[in-house]
C-alpha cells in the first residue's frame, strides 16, 4: 500500500515535472507574459525592444504609432551573404528604429532552395528572401515572392537608375518580382600570372586578341604532359554559366531562348566547346580531380584562368601575397565579335507572405542604396548592384580590379537563359556529368557531345517539379 | 454477496494488478519522451513520406495524387538513374562489406595478441576513423589528384610513366573510392567490436584446442571463428546497412561523377528531393530503398540461424 502510493506520488510528480519541461520549452509564453508589468517608454528616437513596444499602451495614438515596432524576418544562404547582413542590419535599425530586422541564416545551395520552399509552405518564410537566379524563376512561379511593382509605384521608387538587363532577370511574366542586389556578368574574365607569361614570352594583351591566340598561349605557358603537368596554361571554369560565356563568344547557346531545346550541337556551340575540350585536353590539370582553381592559382602554377568578379578578393593579394604580378583582362572575343557573357543575379525579393511589406520594402532599398552596396562590394560582402550608381562608382572602380575591367560588359551583357521548365539546378549538375568524359578525353568528342544534348535534353523535356 | 474467503483470496491479486498498473504508468512515463521523439519525428514523418510516395510535391504547392506512377517511374526506367546508382550502390556494398570486414577482423587479430605497444597500435588504427568524413574526401582527393597529388608522385618516382587520373577516371572512380572508405572503415568502430568480441572467447576453449594438438590456423578456424560469428552477425547486418547509405565520401570527393560513375542511390535521392524539388519521388525512392534494406536484413537474419553459434544457446 505505502509501495503503491509512493509510486503514485511519484508519477504525479513526473507528470508535473514534465509539465513544467514542455511548458519552459513553450518559449513565447514567458516574453509575452513579462511586459505587461513594464513602463511604457519607448521614446521614438531609439529602437525600443519588441516587448516594450508591443505593450506600451502610449497615451496618445500618435506617441503610439512611433512607439510601434514591426519586425522583419529575412532569408539569406549561409556564408559570406548572411555575414554581411549581420554588419549591415544594425546600420539600419539605426536608421530606421521602428523597424526591426531579425536574420535567418540558411544552409547553402541546394539545400537553400529547399529550406525556403518548406518554410513558405509552413507558413515561417522570411518577409525579405535571397534568391539567386539559380532558383528565382522557380520561386516565382510558385508564388513565394511578391511583385513589387505596386510598390514601387505607391513609393515612386526611380528605377531609371538600373540597368535593363539587371531588371529583365528579376522578372516573372514581365513583371518585377525582385531586385538586382548583387551582379556580374559571370566568367568572363581572365586572371593571370605576369610572371609566368613573361617566362613564356607572352604578355596578357597578346594572349586575349583571339580564342586562338588564347589557346596558343596557354600551350606555350603549359608545362608537361596530360596528367603529370607542372604548370598549367589555362584552367577553364566548369558549370553551364561558365560554358555559356564562351558559346555565347562563338554565337551558340546551351539552350534555345524559349528553354526547351539543347542547342550544344549547333556549330558555333560546336566550335566553342571544341576549344573548351583543347583546353582542358592541353593546358589544364585534369578535369574533375578535384583541385581548387583560385588555390592553384596562388601557388604560381597558373599562368592564365577563367576567372568572375570575385577573384578580386579570391585569390587576391591576400593569398597571393606579393609571389608574383598578377592581373585581370577580359576573355578575347570570340568569332562572334563579343565577349561571352551571362548576366546572373543574386536577387532579393519580398516574399507574398509577407505582413510588413512596407518595412520589408524600406530595408530592401536600404540594401540597394549606393553607399550600402559601396561598403558591400569593397569588403567582398557581395557583387554590385545592377544600377549605374553603383557600378561606376569611383571608389569600386579604383579599387577592385575585376570589377574596373568587367564595367563595360555590364551594359551589354547576355542575359540569364532559364529553361522552361525551371529545371536549372539539375541542368548544370547534369551538364558537368556529361561533359567530364569529353574534357577528359574519355570518349570521343562527337559521341560525347551527341550523349551529353541528348541527356540535356531530357531534363528540359521534363515537366516541372 | 461476496464471501470472505473469497475477498481474502482476491485482496491480494488486485493490490498487485495495482501495483503494476502503477508500475506501467512509471515505465510508460520514463519512457514517453523517447516515444514521443520516435512518434513525432521519425514514425510521423514516415508515415507522411509514405503519403507522399504517391503524389507529385514540390514543398510549395499541395501534393497532387499521382497512385503508383513515382514507383512505376522509377521501376520501369523513366528516371534513367533509378537503376544504374541502385546497381551501384549494391556493387558497393558486396565488394566494400566482405573487405572492410575482414579488414576489420585482422585488424582487431593483430591487436589482440598481446604485442608490446598494443595500446598505440590500437589508437593509431582507431585514429582514421575518426576522421570526418567530409576531410576525409577532402584529404584524399588532394591524394588522388593526377598531376600533382602525393600517389602519382610516388608512382612517377617508381617509373610510372603516365599514372591514372583515379577520381577523375570514370573507371577508376568507384574503386579509388573503396580505398578511400576503406581507409576510414577497417580501424574503426567494427575492428573495436570485433576486439571486444575476440576478448571474449574463453581461455579454455584455446588451451583445449592446444591440448588436442590444434595449430594457430585450426585454433582461428575452430574456435575463434565460430565464437566470434555473433560478432560477424552483428558487423555484418550493420556494415551492409552503411554501405548501402553511402553518400558523404561520394558528394564531396567526386560529385557523382565522372560521367555518374559514383552516383549512388541515396545522392540520387538527396539530387531528387532538395535540388530537383521532387519530394513525392523522392519519398518514393526512400520507400523502395527502404523496403530493400529491409528485406535484406530479415535475409540475413534468416541466414544467421544457419551459421551463427550463440554460447548461451548451445547450439548453432
Amino acid at each position: 500500500m505505502g509501495a503503491e502510493n509512493l509510486t503514485t506520488r511519484r508519477s504525479l510528480l513526473a507528470v508535473l515535472g514534465a509539465t513544467g519541461v514542455l511548458a519552459a520549452c513553450g518559449g513565447d509564453a514567458a516574453p509575452a507574459a513579462a511586459p505587461a508589468a513594464q513602463p511604457t517608454k519607448a521614446p521614438a528616437a531609439t529602437a525600443p525592444t519588441p516587448a516594450t513596444a508591443a505593450t506600451a499602451p502610449a497615451a496618445t495614438p500618435a506617441a503610439n504609432a512611433s512607439a510601434k515596432q514591426v519586425e522583419i524576418r529575412t532569408n539569406f544562404r549561409q556564408g559570406g551573404d548572411a555575414e554581411w547582413q549581420n554588419r549591415l542590419m544594425p546600420k539600419f535599425m539605426e536608421k530606421n528604429p521602428s523597424i526591426k530586422v531579425v536574420l535567418d541564416v540558411l544552409p547553402g545551395e541546394p539545400e537553400y532552395w529547399a529550406k525556403v520552399a518548406a518554410l513558405y509552405a509552413t507558413g515561417q518564410v522570411g518577409d525579405f528572401i535571397w534568391a539567386s537566379n539559380g532558383n528565382f524563376l522557380g520561386y516565382a512561379e510558385n508564388g513565394i515572392p511578391r511583385e513589387l511593382e505596386t510598390i514601387i509605384a505607391k513609393d515612386k521608387y526611380d528605377l531609371g537608375d538600373y540597368t535593363k538587363v539587371g531588371l529583365d532577370n528579376m522578372r516573372f511574366q514581365g513583371k518585377l518580382f525582385g531586385m538586382p542586389w548583387g551582379s556580374h556578368c559571370q566568367k568572363c574574365l581572365v586572371m593571370y600570372n605576369e610572371d609566368l607569361l613573361k617566362g613564356a614570352g607572352l604578355t596578357i594583351e597578346q594572349a586575349t586578341t583571339s580564342y586562338d591566340a588564347l589557346y596558343e598561349a596557354a600551350k606555350k605557358a603549359t608545362k608537361g604532359d596530360a596528367g603529370s603537368r607542372t604548370q598549367f596554361g589555362f584552367l577553364p571554369e566548369g558549370g553551364q554559366t561558365s560554358m555559356s560565356c564562351i558559346l555565347r563568344a562563338f554565337g551558340g547557346e546551351t539552350y534555345d531562348a524559349a528553354g526547351k531545346k539543347v542547342t550544344i550541337t549547333d556549330a558555333p556551340a560546336v566550335e566553342g566547346l571544341k576549344w573548351m575540350q583543347k583546353m582542358w585536353k592541353d593546358t589544364a590539370p585534369v578535369f574533375g580531380s578535384g583541385f581548387n582553381g583560385d588555390e592553384l592559382f596562388a601557388t604560381g602554377k597558373v599562368a592564365m584562368a577563367q576567372a568572375g568578379y570575385g577573384n578580386h578578393f579570391v585569390p587576391g593579394e591576400k593569398a597571393i601575397a606579393g609571389k608574383f604580378k598578377w592581373g585581370i583582362a577580359l576573355m578575347p572575343k570570340g568569332p562572334k565579335g563579343i565577349v561571352g557573357t551571362q548576366f546572373t543575379v543574386n536577387g532579393i525579393t519580398i516574399s507574398s507572405a509577407t505582413k510588413q511589406p512596407d518595412a520589408t520594402w524600406e530595408y530592401m532599398k536600404f540594401m540597394m542604396d549606393p553607399v550600402t552596396q559601396e561598403e558591400i562590394v569593397l569588403n567582398n560582402g557581395g557583387r554590385p548592384a545592377a544600377r549605374k550608381a553603383v557600378l561606376d562608382n569611383p571608389k569600386i572602380m579604383s579599387t577592385v580590379s575585376t570589377h574596373r575591367v568587367m564595367r563595360p560588359l555590364y551594359d551589354t551583357a547576355l542575359g540569364w537563359p532559364n529553361p522552361a521548365n525551371s529545371r536549372w539546378p539539375e541542368f548544370t549538375t547534369t551538364l558537368d556529368q556529361v561533359f567530364g568524359p569529353i574534357w577528359t578525353g574519355a570518349v570521343e568528342f562527337d559521341a560525347g557531345l551527341k550523349n551529353a544534348a541528348a541527356k540535356l535534353q531530357e531534363v528540359l523535356d521534363k515537366p516541372k517539379s | 454477496m461476496v464471501s470472505d474467503d473469497a475477498l481474502r483470496r482476491t485482496a491480494p491479486l488486485l493490490a498487485a494488478r495495482r501495483g503494476m498498473r502503477a508500475k506501467d504508468f512509471t515505465g510508460w512515463l520514463w519512457a514517453s519522451p523517447w516515444i514521443l521523439g520516435f512518434v513525432l519525428w521519425t514514425l510521423g514523418p514516415m508515415v507522411w513520406s509514405l503519403y507522399l510516395a504517391f503524389t507529385q510535391y514540390n514543398i510549395i504547392r499541395a501534393p497532387q495524387f499521382v497512385g503508383f506512377d513515382n514507383f512505376l517511374r522509377a521501376i520501369q526506367g523513366i528516371d534513367r538513374l533509378f537503376w544504374p546508382s541502385l546497381t551501384r550502390t549494391f556493387t558497393w556494398a558486396i565488394v566494400m562489406v566482405p573487405l572492410s570486414l575482414t579488414g576489420s577482423l585482422l585488424a582487431a587479430l593483430l591487436l589482440n595478441q598481446g604485442l608490446r605497444g598494443t595500446a598505440v597500435l590500437r589508437t593509431l588504427f582507431f585514429i582514421t576513423s575518426l576522421t570526418p568524413a567530409v576531410a576525409l574526401a577532402v584529404l584524399w582527393r588532394w591524394i588522388y589528384q593526377p598531376d600533382f597529388g602525393g600517389l602519382n608522385y610516388v608512382l612517377r618516382q617508381l617509373g610510372v610513366v603516365s599514372p591514372p587520373a583515379w577520381l577523375a577516371d570514370q573507371n577508376l572512380a568507384m574503386p579509388s573510392l573503396m580505398v578511400m572508405t576503406l581507409w576510414g572503415a577497417i580501424g574503426g568502430g567494427t575492428m573495436l567490436i570485433f576486439l571486444a568480441g575476440l576478448q571474449g572467447v574463453p581461455q579454455e576453449l584455446y588451451e583445449a584446442a592446444e591440448i588436442d594438438g590444434a595449430g594457430r590456423w585450426a585454433r582461428f578456424r575452430n574456435v575463434t571463428l565460430p565464437m566470434l560469428t555473433p560478432t560477424i552477425f552483428f558487423n555484418l547486418v550493420i556494415g551492409v546497412i552503411g554501405a548501402l547509405r553511402t553518400f558523404t565520401t561520394a558528394f564531396v570527393a567526386t560529385g557523382g561523377g565522372p560521367n555518374y560513375s559514383t552516383w549512388f542511390y541515396i545522392l540520387h535521392l538527396y539530387q531528387t528531393a532538395f535540388q530537383n524539388l521532387e519530394l513525392g519521388y523522392a519519398s518514393a525512392l526512400a520507400w523502395v530503398f527502404f523496403v530493400l534494406v529491409v528485406g535484406l536484413t530479415t535475409v540475413n537474419l534468416r541466414m544467421s540461424r544457419r551459421w551463427v553459434y550463440y554460447e548461451s544457446e548451445g547450439s548453432s
